[in-house]
C-alpha cells in the first residue's frame, strides 16, 4: 500500500509543535495555561476543520502503511492520534526536490524550458540530492496521488511547480493545509508563508525604469498603451510608480495594435494634430502651402497639408513589442514629429528592433530583467551579449535554474523540514545575475532589471549600481 | 545662231517629215504658209511662247518618270497597305496588254502608228464633225495620243490658238524624240480614268477590283472609253451611258480590224461586272501603317523623297497573325469594356470626343529583336485614329516600379530585403498605401509582386530620386520624367513605346534594343535606299546579366504570387507587372514571354477616373493573358530557360527568412540568406518569446 494524499494533511509542522506543547507543560503559571489552552483550542479547532479533509480523502489512505486510523468516525482523540503516530516520521525530509507540473501540450515550450533550467542547476551543483519529477493531469485525484508521493513516500523538502492558473491553485490549496514550501514558477499565486515565487519581479523591474528615466532628466510622459495590455498588473505597477516619483504622465492614450485607425489617432491626440483645436493655424498653413503651389505650379493636395506635431511631453512610453515600436516609429516620420526619446520594455529587445535604423530608436531606452546574457548562468559566454536574441526559453530557463538551485541549497542548509521556510527567506545568491542578494524580498524572487540604450543600432547598457536591485530612489 | 537654226527646225524640217502624203504636203504646205504670216506676225510672240519657253517642257516628257503606289509589306512580303496622292498602277508598255491598246487605239487615235505627232485628216473630220450638227454617230477625237500626252503633261485645257499650236508643234517634236511605245505607254500611265485612278492599271483596279491582265476585251473597252470623258462615262455614275461609249469603242474596234463581227457581237452582248473596289487602307494594321508612313516619311524627306507615288515597297516587321488577334481581342473583350464603362465617373468629359469611353492599345515587340510585331493603338481605328502606343502620354503607375527595383537589385539589394509598410513622407509627399497593408513587413519581393507602395518609395529615397530616373532614360524611358518622389510610383507621363524599350531590356538580359517597325526601303526596280540598322548596331548592354535575370525573376513572381493572380495559367511562361495610375485612370500591364514582349493599357482618353474595383489586375492583365496565350500557341513559345548565375530558395515573403513554405526567391549565387527563423514570425504565429506583459 502506497502514502494517500489523505495523509499529506499530517504534514502541518506547526501542528505537530502545538500538540506536542499540549501535552508538556503542567507547571506553568496560570497566565501560561491560559494561554496554552487558547492556542490548544484554536489549534483544536483547525484539527477539527481539517479532520473534514481527512473524512473526505481517508478513502484514498494507505492503511498498510498505518494511517487507517483516519478512516475512522471518532474525532475527538484524533488530532492527538495523528500526531503521535506520524511526527517522527514527518520531522525531516530526504533532501530531494519534488517537481509537479501540469500535462498540458500548451506549455511545452515553456516546460522543456523550465526543465532545461534545473537540470543546469543540478549540473552545477554537484551536492544535489536529485530531484522527483510528477508531470499529471489537471484532475484532483492525479495531483493527489502524485503530492502524496512526492510527499509522504519520496520526502522531498520542497515542491516545485508551473502551469496555468487552474493548475496552480489546486497545488496552492495543498500547499496551505500543509504548509509545503513550494516554489512557484508564476507570479499570480496569492502571498502566503510558505509560496515562494520565482518569477521576474515586478517592482524591481518598475522601479529600475522609472531611475532610467530619472537618469534621462525626464519628467513628462506620454504612454502609448496596447489595449490588450490595459489592465497589466506590470503597467499599473509602472504608473503607480511614476506618479510616486514624480514624472507626470502627460497622455494615457489607448489604442489596439491590429489597428492602424486607432494608432494613427493616439500619434494624432498625443502630437495634438486636430485641425478643430488649432484651426487658425491649419488655416495659415494651408493659405501658405496653396502659395507654394501655385507659385510651382501644381494642384495642392490639401490631404497632404498636415498640423505640425506639438510635445508637451518629455518621452514618449510605448509598452509594446518591438514590432509595433517600429511602426510608432515610422508614424512619427509621418507625422514629422521631432525627436523625441521613446521608452519600451523588455518586449522591445529583438534585433528586429534595430533593422529599420529608424532615427526615431535612436536614443531609446527600454528596461529587461535580463541583462548583458553573458551574465547569465544558463548560457555560455557570447561576443555579442547586449543584441543577443533573448527569447521565452531565456526567461523561463533562468526561472528553472533558480527555483532548481534554491531548492537543492535551501535542502543543504538542514534535513529539518520545520527549517525550510525560514531558510529560503534568508538564503542569498553570489552569482553575475543576482550578485551577493537575498534571493527573496516578500517572498518574491529578488530578480533584477537592466536598462538599455538603443545607440548606433546596438543595444548599449545604462549603467546603475546593481548593487541592491529594486529598492527605492534616492531623491 | 543657234536660235534661229533651231526655229528652222521646228519650222521647216519637222513638219515636212512628218507629213508623209501628197495631201498631207499641200495641207503642210497649206499650214506652213499659214504659220510663216504668223510666225512673222507676231515673232516676238511666237519665238517666246513656243518655241523658246517649251524646250524645257519636252525634256520634260523625255524625262517622265512613271508615277506609282509605294506600297507597305508586312514581315512575310504580304501588302498591308497602298500610299499614293492619285491612284497609279504602272505598269510599262510590254505589260499592257496588247487588247487594251488596240481598244485605245481604235477609239483615241486610229492612225497612232502611222502618223507623226498629229493627224490631218483627223483635225479636219473632227473639224466637219463639229460643224454638221445632225451627225449622231461616235465621234472621233481631233487629237492624236501624242497631242493628248502633250497637252495632258505640258500644256493646260486653255482653248486658244496658241496653246492649240503649242500642242501641235511639241507633238511633232515628241514623235521626233520619243519612241511610239513610249508616248502610248505614258498615255496609259498618266490619263485621269474616273474614281481616282489615273491609267489603265489603276482603272482596271478600281472599276473591276482586277490586275488589267485579267480583264476581257468588253472590259478594256470600257476603261479604253474613259480616255475621251472619265465623268461623262463613269459606269459607277452613268451605266447606260457607260455601256455606250463601251459599245462605241468596239465598234471602232471592229472598224479598225482588231477585232471580227462575232467578236463584236460577243463582247457587245456580254454583261459588265463591276465589282466595287475595297482600299486596303485602314484594314490591315491601320495604326502600325500609320506609325510605318510617320516613320518611313523621316527617312525619306531627308533623302528627299516623296513617299506617295514613289513607288517604293516598304518592308516592315508586321506580323498580321498576331496584329488580327490583339485587334481581335481589344474589340472582343466587352465584359471588361463594360465593366470599366459602368465604373467610370465623368470629371474631364470633353465633347465631341472621338474616341469611345473606355479605350485599349497594344504594343507587341519580338523579345530578341525589337522587332514590332504589332501596334494596335485603340479599340476600333475607324472611331478613332490616334495611335494610343506612342502619341499618348500616360502616367505609368507601378509599372515603372520595375525600373527603381532594377536599381535596387543593380546596387546589390536582395529580393528578401525587409521593409515595413508604413506611411511615408518625403518632402511634403505623402504617398497613399491601402490601409489594409499598412504596419506590416513585407520583403522586397513581396512589396514588388503585390505592388506595395510605400517600399518602393522608401527604396527610391535610398536610391535617388535623380538616379532612378537617370536609370529608367538608360533602359530606354524617352519621355523625359518629371524630378520629384512622385515619379517612382508612376505620375510621370510615358508613352507605351518607352515601356517597351523598358521590359524589352529585362527581357533580354540587361540589352536595350532600339524597336524597329521599317526593315528595308525600296524603289519598284529594287533599288534599296534605307536598310534598318542591324541587330547588333541596335543592341546596347545597358545593365548587368545578373541585375536583368533577378528582375526577371521578379515580373515572374508578379504571375506567380501577385497582382497578376487574373493570369496565374501563365505562371513558368510570362513574366510582368502591373500598373494603375491614380484612381484607375491608367490600368497598364507590361510582360514578356519567351518570344514577345507585350504592353497593355486600357483607360480613358480624357484622364477620367474609375471607381470601385477597377484596376490593371482585372482589366489590363486578363487582356495581356488573352493575347499572350494566343501568341504562345500560334508561336509555339516555350517556358523561359534557368539560368545559372542565380540560385533559387524558398524564402518567408514577409520576413525574409529560409522558409519551406515560403514563395520562391532568385539570389545571386553565393548571397542566399542563411537565417532559418526571425522574432517577426514567431509574433505572427503566436509564439510567445518573452514572458507576457499580463503574466508578469
Amino acid at each position: 500500500m502506497t502514502f494517500k494524499p489523505l495523509m499529506l494533511l499530517i504534514l502541518n509542522s506547526t501542528f505537530f509543535i502545538s500538540c506536542s506543547t499540549v501535552v508538556i507543560p503542567k507547571k506553568a503559571s496560570r497566565d501560561i495555561l491560559e494561554k496554552k489552552t487558547r492556542i490548544v483550542y484554536k489549534q483544536r479547532a483547525k484539527c477539527e476543520s481539517q479532520i473534514k479533509y481527512f473524512k473526505l480523502l481517508s478513502k484514498l489512505s494507505d492503511k498498510k502503511n498505518g494511517f487507517s486510523y483516519l478512516a475512522e468516525n471518532s474525532t475527538d482523540d484524533l488530532c492527538d492520534l495523528y500526531y503521535k503516530k506520524t511526527t517522527k516520521f514527518f520531522e525531516n525530509h530526504s533532501g530531494k526536490v519534488g517537481i509537479i507540473f501540469e500535462a498540458n501540450s500548451d506549455n511545452s515550450d515553456m516546460d522543456r524550458a523550465i526543465l532545461s533550467g534545473i537540470l543546469r542547476s543540478s549540473k552545477i551543483n554537484k551536492k544535489s540530492k536529485g530531484y522527483i519529477v510528477k508531470r499529471v493531469i489537471l484532475k484532483n485525484k492525479n495531483i493527489q496521488n502524485a503530492l502524496s508521493s512526492l510527499i509522504l513516500k519520496k520526502k522531498v523538502g520542497v515542491i516545485i511547480t508551473w502551469g496555468n492558473t487552474k493548475f496552480l491553485k489546486k497545488i496552492e490549496k495543498w500547499q496551505k493545509r500543509l504548509s509545503m514550501p513550494t516554489l512557484y514558477i508564476d507570479n499570480k499565486i496569492k502571498k502566503s508563508k510558505t509560496a515562494f515565487k520565482i518569477f521576474p519581479n515586478r517592482n524591481n523591474y518598475s522601479i529600475e525604469l522609472v531611475k532610467s528615466l530619472r537618469k534621462k532628466k525626464i519628467k513628462r510622459l506620454a504612454i502609448l498603451t496596447p489595449k490588450a495590455y490595459q489592465k497589466s498588473k506590470l503597467l499599473l505597477n509602472i504608473k503607480k510608480n511614476l506618479k510616486k516619483y514624480d514624472i507626470e504622465i502627460v497622455h494615457d492614450v489607448i489604442y489596439e495594435a491590429d489597428d492602424y485607425h486607432t494608432m494613427e489617432m493616439a500619434c494624432r491626440k498625443i502630437f495634438n494634430i486636430n485641425i478643430n483645436g488649432r484651426r487658425e493655424e491649419f488655416n495659415q498653413i494651408l493659405k501658405k502651402e496653396k502659395k507654394q503651389a501655385n507659385a510651382e505650379g501644381f494642384k495642392l493636395n490639401r490631404k497632404h497639408v498636415f498640423l505640425t506635431a506639438q510635445t508637451d511631453f518629455d518621452a514618449i512610453f510605448i509598452p509594446d513589442n518591438f514590432k509595433i515600436v517600429n511602426h510608432f516609429a515610422k508614424l512619427f516620420d509621418y507625422f514629422k514629429a521631432p525627436r523625441i526619446p521613446l521608452v519600451g520594455t523588455y518586449e522591445w529587445r529583438s534585433p528586429e528592433l534595430t533593422k529599420t535604423k529608424n532615427k526615431y530608436l535612436e536614443g531609446a531606452i527600454f528596461v529587461d530583467f535580463i541583462g548583458n546574457p553573458k551574465d547569465l548562468p544558463i548560457w555560455s559566454k557570447t561576443k555579442d551579449g547586449q543584441n543577443k536574441k533573448v527569447g521565452l526559453k531565456a526567461d523561463y530557463k533562468l526561472m528553472g535554474y533558480y527555483s532548481g538551485l534554491l531548492g537543492q541549497k535551501v535542502l543543504r542548509k538542514s534535513n529539518k523540514r520545520k527549517r525550510v521556510e525560514n531558510d529560503l527567506r534568508s538564503i542569498k545568491i553570489k552569482d553575475n545575475f543576482i550578485k551577493n542578494n537575498k534571493a527573496f524580498k516578500n517572498n518574491e524572487f529578488n530578480w533584477p532589471s537592466y536598462a538599455f540604450e538603443v545607440r548606433d543600432n546596438r543595444f548599449k547598457p545604462l549603467s546603475h549600481n546593481k548593487s541592491q536591485h529594486g529598492g527605492t530612489i534616492n531623491e | 545662231m543657234k536660235k534661229t537654226i533651231l526655229t528652222i527646225y521646228y519650222i521647216l524640217w519637222i513638219p515636212l517629215r512628218a507629213i508623209s502624203s501628197f495631201m498631207s504636203i499641200v495641207l503642210a504646205v497649206g499650214f506652213l504658209a499659214l504659220s510663216l504670216v504668223y510666225a512673222i506676225s507676231f515673232e516676238f510672240i511666237l519665238d517666246q511662247d513656243i518655241f523658246k519657253a517649251k524646250i524645257s517642257d519636252i525634256m520634260k516628257i523625255q524625262d517622265w518618270k512613271p508615277h506609282d503606289n509605294t506600297i507597305i509589306l508586312d514581315k512575310n512580303g504580304d501588302t498591308i497597305s497602298e500610299q499614293f496622292n492619285e491612284y497609279h498602277v504602272y505598269l510599262p508598255f510590254n505589260k499592257i496588254p496588247k487588247k487594251m491598246l488596240d481598244a485605245i487605239i481604235a477609239i483615241e487615235d486610229r492612225k497612232f502608228w502611222d502618223h507623226k505627232g498629229i493627224d490631218v485628216y483627223s483635225i479636219l473630220r473632227a473639224a466637219k464633225t463639229h460643224l454638221n450638227p445632225s451627225h449622231k454617230g461616235y465621234k472621233q477625237g481631233a487629237s492624236t495620243i501624242t497631242q493628248q500626252v502633250v497637252k495632258n503633261l505640258l500644256l493646260t485645257n486653255e482653248k486658244t490658238i496658241t496653246r492649240k499650236i503649242r500642242e501641235i508643234v511639241l507633238s511633232l517634236y515628241i514623235e521626233s524624240v520619243i519612241s511610239k511605245e513610249k508616248i502610248l505607254e505614258i498615255y496609259c500611265n498618266t490619263m485621269f480614268l474616273g474614281q481616282g485612278s489615273y491609267g489603265v492599271g489603276a482603272a482596271a483596279k478600281r472599276f473591276f477590283n482586277k490586275n488589267l491582265n485579267e480583264l476581257d476585251v468588253h472590259e478594256v473597252s470600257l476603261i479604253a472609253g474613259l480616255f475621251q470623258s472619265p465623268g461623262k462615262f463613269n459606269p459607277a455614275r452613268h451605266p447606260e451611258r457607260a455601256k455606250e461609249r463601251q459599245l462605241s469603242v468596239l465598234a471602232s474596234m471592229f472598224e479598225a480590224g482588231f477585232i471580227k463581227q462575232d467578236q463584236l457581237k460577243m463582247w457587245s452582248e456580254k454583261k459588265i461586272e463591276y465589282t466595287k473596289y475595297e482600299s486596303i487602307h485602314g484594314k490591315v494594321a491601320p495604326y502600325f501603317v500609320d506609325y510605318v508612313i510617320e516613320e518611313s516619311e523621316k527617312i525619306l524627306d531627308e533623302l528627299d523623297i516623296d513617299l506617295k507615288d514613289s513607288g517604293l515597297k516598304i518592308y516592315t516587321t508586321l506580323d498580321q497573325t498576331i496584329d488580327k488577334y490583339s485587334q481581335s481581342i481589344l474589340k472582343d473583350s466587352t465584359k471588361v469594356f463594360r465593366k470599366m464603362e459602368k465604373s467610370i465617373i465623368w470629371d474631364n468629359k470633353l465633347e465631341n470626343s472621338e474616341a469611345q469611353n473606355v479605350e485599349g492599345a497594344f504594343l507587341v515587340l519580338d523579345r530578341r529583336t525589337g522587332k514590332i510585331l504589332s501596334m494596335t493603338g485603340g479599340r476600333d481605328y475607324e472611331i478613332s485614329q490616334f495611335n494610343r502606343t506612342i502619341h499618348s502620354l500616360r502616367p505609368p503607375g507601378s509599372v515603372f516600379k520595375a525600373v527603381t527595383y532594377a536599381l535596387g537589385l543593380e546596387r546589390g539589394k536582395t529580393w528578401n530585403k525587409q521593409y515595413y509598410i508604413s506611411p511615408i513622407t518625403i518632402g511634403n509627399y505623402r504617398p497613399r498605401t491601402q490601409q489594409s497593408k499598412l504596419f506590416t513587413e513585407t520583403t522586397l519581393l513581396q512589396a514588388f509582386y503585390q505592388s506595395i507602395n510605400s517600399p518602393a518609395v522608401l527604396l527610391g529615397n535610398e536610391l535617388g530620386v535623380k538616379n532612378v530616373l537617370k536609370f529608367g532614360q538608360r533602359l530606354g524611358i524617352e519621355t523625359p520624367l518629371k524630378d520629384e518622389a512622385a515619379t517612382l510610383l508612376g505620375s510621370s507621363e510615358v508613352t507605351m513605346m518607352d515601356m517597351a524599350r523598358v521590359y524589352q531590356t529585362f527581357a533580354n538580359d540587361g540589352v536595350s534594343i532600339s524597336p524597329v517597325a521599317i526593315e528595308k526601303i525600296q524603289t519598284r526596280a529594287g533599288k534599296l535606299i534605307y536598310q534598318a540598322k542591324n541587330l547588333q548596331e541596335r543592341s546596347k548592354r545597358v545593365i548587368s546579366q545578373s541585375t536583368s535575370k533577378l528582375i526577371a525573376e521578379g515580373l515572374k513572381s508578379v504571375i506567380q504570387y501577385g497582382t497578376g493572380y487574373k493570369i496565374r495559367h501563365l505562371k513558368g511562361r510570362a513574366a510582368g507587372k502591373t500598373g494603375t495610375s491614380n484612381k484607375s485612370k491608367d490600368n497598364w500591364f507590361c510582360g514578356f514571354t519567351d518570344d514577345l514582349v507585350v504592353i497593355t493599357w486600357l483607360g480613358n482618353d480624357d484622364q477620367n477616373s474609375f471607381r470601385g474595383n477597377i484596376s490593371a489586375s482585372n482589366t489590363a492583365a486578363p487582356i495581356w493573358g488573352k493575347l499572350v496565350s494566343k501568341s504562345m500557341n500560334y508561336l509555339n513559345t516555350s517556358h523561359f530557360k534557368r539560368t545559372s548565375l542565380l540560385e533559387f530558395a524558398k524564402i518567408h515573403p514577409r520576413y525574409g527568412h529560409r522558409d519551406s513554405m515560403g514563395v520562391g526567391m532568385y539570389f545571386l549565387r553565393g548571397t542566399v540568406p542563411r537565417q532559418e527563423e526571425s522574432d517577426l514570425m514567431a509574433l505572427e504565429t503566436g509564439e510567445q518569446l518573452r514572458v507576457g506583459m499580463n503574466d508578469f
